[in-house]
Formats: C-alpha cells, sequence, structure tokens
C-alpha cells in the first residue's frame, strides 16, 4: 500500500463519522446570536444562578478555562432563558427611559460609601436603557472648579522628535513630547516588532543584516499584547488579559467571576538578548489607550460594574494592582450617561508597582486627548436629534491625576485632532448637527469656560482634519469641495479666521512638514459632485495665514483607501528628514517634497498579501540613518535609501 | 474567496450568521481533526466547542481574509496539543473511542484501530495534514520541527499503519 492510498484510506474513514449535534452550524450559530444578547454582560464580572446543582458540577467539570460564552451556550441548564435567572442589571435595561437634563456643566460628584456609588449606579443603569434622553443643551451657565489648571506650555510643535540628533523615526503622536504605544517602535539599533502571532521580537539593524536577538511572550497564557513603549533601556508591554474563577456562594448558588484587566508590563532590555521583567501593573477593565509623558504612563481602561440586587451581590470597585479603589477616587459627574467607568492610573515605569495615583470616573468614554499637563476625557451624547460632547478635564502631573472640571458643547469631534490645549487653554473644533451641519471653534480657559468661539462655519460641511499648530489653527471642512480654513487663535476671547483656501477634495490628516509647510493626507473629489477619484497628497504653505496656498499635489488616481484614516499613527511624516510613509490600497509608499519638482515618489512596495486585515493599518515604515524598513505582519524589508531605496534585506517569519 | 472575504468582514463586526457560514465550510474537518488526534468524543466536542468560541471571541485577531481555515486549524490544533499534554499527566483511563466512532464499513473502523495505535505526534502530525490541508513545512513551525523531520515521521507513521492493517 502505498502512502497516498493509506492517506486516501484515512480520509475516507473519517467520512462516515457523525458530527455531535452541538457543532453544527445551526446550532452554533443559534448559540452565538444567545450570546450576543448578552455581551453587555458577559464583558462583567458576572453572577449567574441557576438552581439545577447538575448543571453546577457539569460546568465545573467542564473546566476553568472556557470561556463565559462557551459556558453559557454549552450546558442545557444555562442555555435556557427560562433555567436562568437573569441578572438584574440585563433585566433593567429593558425598562423605561427616565428624562434626565442635559445640562451645559456640571460638577463631580463622589459617594461617601460603596454603598452609596452602588445605589446610584443602579439608578443610572434603570434610567439608561435607551440612549434617548430628554431636555434642552444650555450652554455653559457654571463650570465646576475643583482644581486650577497648572497651565504649561503644550507645544503642538511642528516637529515630532523630541531626542534631539538621534536619526531614526518616532510614533506618530498625537501630542509632540507625549509618546503613544505602537506596534513597531525603535531606537535606531534594534527594532522592537509586535508580531501577529502575539510576541515582541527585537530585532538588531546594526548591521546590513537584519538579526532577531530576542522574543518576548506575555507574562500570562491568556494574554495578549496591546501596545508597546521604549525609553532607553526599557520596553513596556501594554497586555490584556482575563481570568475566570467560579465559587460556591450558597448551596445550589456558584458565581462566575469574570476578572477582565490590562496589564502593563516593564521589562529591563539593557542586554537585548535577556529582557528581564522588572515590574508589573494590572488594571482591571478593557484597554483603552495609554500615553507615556516622561517616566510616566498613564493607563487607561474601562471598567463595568457589577450590579446585582443587592449591594451585597455587586462589585463596583475596580481594582488597580488587585486592590480596590478608594472611594475617594471615584468620580460621578452629575450628567453621565451610562454605568461603566473610565480608570485611569499614573505609573512611574522605574516603579511600576507602587501606582502613584488612580482614579475612576463613571463616564463612557469616546475620545481621548493629553497633552503634557491634562488629560481631556470627550463623550459624546445625542439627545433630541442633535450631538453634544461632554469633555472632563483631569490634570496629570509626574503620575498624580487630579479632577479637574468639566464642561458640554453642542456638536460632535471628528477626532482626537479636533481638541489642542495651548498655554492653558483648550481649543476644541466640532460639527453641529442640529439644524443641518454646521462647525464651530471655542476656546476654554482652566476652568473649562468658554472664553471665546467662532460659530456657523462652512454650513452644510462637516470637518474632516485639524491641526492646531500654537496659535493656529488649521481645519478642513468638505462637503464638495474643501475649504482649508486658517485661524488665529492668539487672543483666547476672539478667535479669527483669517483665511479660508478652496481646493477640490480633502485632506483627512494634516501634518505640520518643517518651516511654514502643511502636509494634507487625504482624498481627491470631483467639484461637482464631490465623488472621490483618488487618494491625494498636498502641501500647503502656510507661511502668509492670510493666504494660504497649495504648492504641490499629487493624485493616485483610482486609489481609495489610507488605513492611516483609523489610525494616524500609521503615517510616517517627517519634514526635518523629508520622509512621507503611509499604506494606500495595498502599497507601502514613500514621498519626499522638493520645492522644485514637488512630490517625489521614491518607493512604491507591493504588501506581499495585501488582503490583510489589520494588517494595513498595523504596517509601519520607519527609518534608523540611511535605512528604511517597512514592517509588515510577518517580515521586515529593509531599503537602502542612498541607493534609491534598494532592497537589501528581508526578515521573514513565515 | 472574495464571498468568504465579505462574511470575515461580517463576522469581525460580529455578525453571527456570517460566522456560522465560514464555520460551515470546516466543522466536519474540524471535528474529524480533534477526534483522529484525542481520540475521544467528548474531547473532540469540547475542543471544537472551545475553538469556536475563542474564535468567535477573537474574530477581530483574524488578519487576512482568505485563512480563516488556518486560522481557526491554529486554535483547534493549540488546543488540541494542549490536551494531549494533560493526557500524560492523568492517571484516569481516557476512553478511546475513535474505532467505534462512526456507523460505517469495517474497513474504515479497522483504519481508524490502526490510526489509533500510533503515537500523540505521528497523530497529529498526519491529522494536520489530512484535515487541516497543512503542508509539512507548516506542520513542522507548528510543531517546532524541521520540514524535513516531519515528512520523515509521516512517512514513518504511515508504514507502522501499513503494517497494523496487514495483520
Amino acid at each position: 500500500m502505498d502512502q497516498k492510498e493509506l492517506l486516501d484510506k484515512i480520509r475516507h474513514s473519517a467520512e462516515g463519522i457523525e458530527i455531535p449535534e452541538q457543532l453544527t452550524p445551526q446550532s452554533v450559530e443559534e448559540k452565538l446570536k444567545r450570546g450576543a444578547q448578552q455581551k453587555k454582560i458577559q464583558r462583567r464580572k458576572i453572577m449567574i444562578r441557576w438552581m439545577e446543582a447538575a448543571a453546577v458540577l457539569a460546568i465545573v467539570a467542564a473546566g476553568g478555562t472556557q470561556t463565559e460564552l462557551y459556558k453559557q451556550w454549552k450546558e442545557p441548564a444555562l442555555s435556557s432563558d427560562a433555567d436562568m435567572e437573569k441578572p438584574v442589571a440585563e433585566q433593567d435595561t429593558e425598562s423605561s427611559v427616565q428624562p434626565e437634563e442635559v445640562t451645559a456643566s456640571g460638577e463631580f460628584k463622589q459617594a461617601d460609601s460603596e454603598e452609596e456609588l452602588y445605589k446610584t449606579l443602579q439608578e443610572l443603569e434603570k434610567q439608561t436603557g435607551s440612549y434617548a434622553r430628554g431636555g434642552d443643551i444650555m450652554l455653559l451657565e457654571e463650570s465646576a472648579e475643583i482644581a486650577t489648571m497648572d497651565a504649561g506650555a503644550a507645544d503642538t510643535a511642528a516637529n515630532q522628535k523630541v531626542t534631539g540628533e538621534a536619526d531614526y523615526s518616532q510614533t506618530n503622536v498625537r501630542e509632540a513630547g507625549v509618546d503613544e504605544g505602537d506596534v513597531v517602535k525603535t531606537d535606531g539599533s534594534y527594532l522592537y516588532i509586535l508580531k501577529s502571532s502575539g510576541s515582541v521580537r527585537i530585532v538588531d539593524i546594526r548591521e546590513t543584516k537584519m538579526k532577531e536577538v530576542a522574543e518576548i511572550q506575555p507574562e500570562k497564557l491568556n494574554e495578549s499584547i496591546e501596545d508597546l513603549y521604549l525609553d532607553g533601556d526599557r520596553l513596556m508591554l501594554v497586555t490584556t488579559g482575563y481570568e475566570s474563577s467560579m465559587e460556591e456562594a450558597e448551596s445550589d448558588m456558584y458565581t462566575v467571576n469574570r476578572y477582565q484587566y490590562t496589564a502593563l508590563t516593564v521589562y529591563d532590555i539593557t542586554e537585548r538578548e535577556h529582557p528581564e521583567m522588572t515590574g508589573r501593573i494590572t488594571q482591571e477593565g478593557d484597554y483603552l489607550q495609554s500615553r507615556k509623558n516622561g517616566d510616566y504612563v498613564y493607563l487607561l481602561t474601562q471598567y463595568s460594574p457589577s450590579l446585582g440586587d443587592s449591594f451585597e451581590d455587586s462589585s463596583v470597585m475596580p481594582l488597580v494592582n488587585e486592590q480596590k479603589l478608594a472611594i475617594s477616587d471615584v468620580y460621578l459627574p452629575d450628567q453621565t450617561s451610562q454605568p461603566d467607568y473610565l480608570v485611569a492610573s499614573g505609573i512611574n515605569i522605574q516603579d511600576p508597582e507602587n501606582v502613584i495615583s488612580s482614579k475612576a470616573i463613571v463616564s463612557g468614554a469616546a475620545d481621548f486627548y493629553m497633552s503634557s499637563d491634562n488629560l481631556f476625557i470627550c463623550n459624546n451624547n445625542w439627545n433630541d436629534g442633535k450631538s453634544s460632547t461632554e469633555i472632563l478635564r483631569f490634570a496629570c502631573e509626574d503620575g498624580e491625576i487630579t479632577a479637574g472640571a468639566m464642561c458640554e458643547l453642542p456638536g460632535f469631534l471628528n477626532d482626537t485632532f479636533s481638541l489642542d490645549e495651548y498655554q492653558g487653554y483648550l481649543r476644541v473644533l466640532l460639527t453641529e448637527d442640529s439644524n443641518g451641519e454646521s462647525n464651530s471653534l471655542y476656546i476654554l480657559d482652566a476652568d473649562m469656560q468658554v472664553t471665546g468661539a467662532i460659530r456657523d462655519l462652512a454650513d452644510g460641511e462637516t470637518i474632516r482634519s485639524a491641526r492646531f499648530m500654537g496659535t493656529m489653527a488649521y481645519f478642513v471642512t468638505f462637503r464638495q469641495t474643501d475649504p482649508l480654513f486658517c485661524a488665529d487663535l492668539s487672543d483666547p476671547d476672539n478667535p479669527q479666521i483669517l483665511s479660508e483656501l478652496k481646493l477640490t477634495g480633502f485632506s483627512s490628516y494634516l501634518h505640520p512638514y518643517g518651516d511654514h509647510l502643511l502636509l494634507g493626507v487625504g482624498y481627491e473629489a470631483e467639484e461637482e459632485t464631490g465623488s472621490q477619484t483618488g487618494v491625494k497628497l498636498s502641501m500647503f504653505d502656510i507661511s502668509d495665514s492670510s493666504q494660504v496656498e497649495e504648492l504641490d499635489k499629487y493624485v493616485i488616481k483610482g486609489a481609495s483607501y489610507l488605513p492611516s484614516d483609523y489610525n494616524y499613527k500609521a503615517i510616517l511624516a517627517d519634514g526635518e528628514k523629508n520622509l512621507i510613509g503611509f499604506v494606500c490600497d495595498g502599497e507601502y509608499l514613500v514621498f519626499s517634497y522638493d520645492e522644485e519638482k514637488g512630490f517625489q515618489n521614491l518607493l512604491t512596495y507591493t504588501m506581499s498579501d495585501w488582503e490583510y486585515w489589520d494588517g494595513d493599518a498595523s504596517c509601519r515604515g520607519v527609518y534608523a540613518g540611511d535605512e528604511f524598513y517597512i514592517v509588515d505582519q510577518d517580515e521586515v524589508l529593509c531599503f537602502d535609501m542612498n541607493r534609491d531605496f534598494t532592497l537589501t534585506d528581508r526578515l521573514s517569519w513565515n | 474567496m472574495e464571498k468568504e472575504t465579505a462574511l470575515v468582514r461580517k463576522a469581525r463586526r460580529g455578525d453571527a450568521s456570517a460566522f456560522a457560514a465560514l464555520y460551515q465550510e470546516y466543522y466536519q474537518d474540524l471535528y474529524r481533526f480533534a477526534l483522529y488526534t484525542l481520540k475521544n468524543r467528548h474531547d473532540a466536542e469540547d475542543m471544537v466547542g472551545d475553538t469556536v468560541a475563542d474564535a468567535w471571541a477573537q474574530m477581530s485577531s483574524l488578519k487576512k481574509a482568505e485563512s480563516f481555515k488556518a486560522w481557526i486549524f491554529r486554535i483547534l490544533s493549540n488546543k488540541c496539543r494542549m490536551r494531549l499534554k494533560d493526557y500524560l499527566n492523568k492517571t484516569e483511563e481516557i476512553p478511546e473511542d475513535l474505532k467505534a466512532a462512526g456507523r460505517d464499513v469495517e474497513e474504515s473502523a479497522d483504519v481508524r484501530a490502526a490510526f489509533a495505535r500510533l503515537g500523540d505526534e505521528e497523530r497529529l502530525i498526519l491529522s494536520l495534514n489530512l484535515f487541516g490541508g497543512y503542508t509539512s513545512k507548516e506542520i513542522g513551525r507548528i510543531l517546532d520541527l524541521n520540514d524535513n523531520t516531519v515528512r520523515s515521521r509521516q512517512k514513518r507513521a504511515l508504514e507502522k499503519m501499513a503494517e497494523y492493517l496487514e495483520k
């Protein structure tokens, strides 16, 4: 019998095997759908009760490594709604809505005890079964004063390079000087790469031939790595994970605890070949974002309290390093819309175990912006057919997080570039949608009081991109053409629009590019219809703010997809090095800009397999000295910039 | 492929029907793979069930559209490998019901009985090839073996089987 014949026989022997009913696509689909309805509950530390001890035993036997979802659908006693007493929280989400007045500004309230917090949350849960709420938006009648703002000069500098003379690229961050985690980091000598398979690889790039020198796996099996930070000889990993456990509460009642957490693990990489863990902190909740300012990392997670039908059955305090937060660290803005918390901790990377401060804000945070001194948390609300945005300010200094003030403004934010703090003032660009679309610019002081505003800009258009540079603001609105607005904000009480440049298409990303230049990355569109015809690069001369000019444009006809629209970290734009790199329709493109010749296409690299999903969004271009690296999902390509971007080496994990 | 791409897109957004449609294509091979590797029906069902739950929960980590199959098999093969390790530490007997798993002709039952006599790694290699459609190079990557080693072990496993069947 030859091998092929035998293989066929084995394959044939499997054909008569019956597939268990539980595994058929039909029953899987049903169970997943049932699970999806309970998704909100599953994210929490949950409490499931049922009366059949037999089912409980079966669950225990099934082991603790399975996900909640599977447990819930696998066991008959659980999969039947009739047998399972629904958690109170879920029942209440279906109850009627209590209209709640939306006010423009509010105070941070605090509860006196966990019991009181529990009651407030339960009330909130009852009230917010759906998102609709009544009431008009009243503009900024009063503001809370809790802390005064330390108005540091948050310099949104044109140059994102913060390491002086170092000749290598940095992560494209929102705020100069405030680092952000990413999937690739470099220090010029090594690349630190988060691979799709979930480990971190350290690659030596000092020689022409690249060499992997170390691999770091998450500390625990059930963790996945989300972001990397690099600071000299320290490498930090932000990971997420969960732990499930079950305990007997009464003879016929078991509680299933699902503890979802985010961890920051610090490694000493003095010896790149032997990374050593030096410290770690865990914080309950889903990972939202993080920032790093000097030695301090701020970790933001979203925590959902578990609300049972009594205080004893509930868990309302998030854990940081397995310690409950103090009640005095929990804030309850009086107009919050959902009982989830934003948990923020300040951590010194030299001593991560001793968290400097942790705060929890009951808030459904959507957007974040961190300047060098403050964290701004933005919630988008929607009432009576119009959007409003609540902005909460927390001061962040050397890891210490202090509640500041809050306000609510009409309209919605385009992205984090729509907010910017400069010399103690917060500038905000919003698109209002109450009566058709229009746009506004607000300037707020440290108490979150409006000092000046421009409203009713570009009726019928929406903001597509923005960049604040010192006292100037540049922003793009679009319906059929792209007016690039330039505003002077040097007088916080009286902002002025200086010019408006109308162009075809629009920029979805703006980046300062050396002296007096502003790079726009976006789309070309037909002037008459506004329909998109390709991807466009624009270079603007902003030396004369009363007359901003487009110096050159480069259109990639027919191209339609810029993953960087969803993650600005996917863009490399460095005016000093004169390099622009980004992914477009599965190709990594590198450009430079020449005053005489305009945009120069230096490299077009077709990604090996551009059907990547997050692959194209997590692809990064970085440079170190004369080398340009494209870090693709499972490979690193090295190009020599002095030799017309000749491919000189390739390190592949496939 | 285009269709699967669209389904993956939908499933990533939480569409259970799209997930089920993707799963439909591979569920039989997933179960067969688990059964032939573990030799135990109950455990095979558990592992596939766990895999479905994990895959659903982690759809967002699926990077390539066309690799749904490879991806879900990777999740399952990791689970099966861990379960095989568990077996080594267990004192009680794990019922082997691979032979009796199907109501079919005697020859197939004999083939399964012979297959069941192979070692853990041999079964894993053959199952990965037969039901997962992995090449020896890919199997090598999963099992941390050189692909030549995979090929020689597969050959040896098949020779053993031929021997068992001739007796």
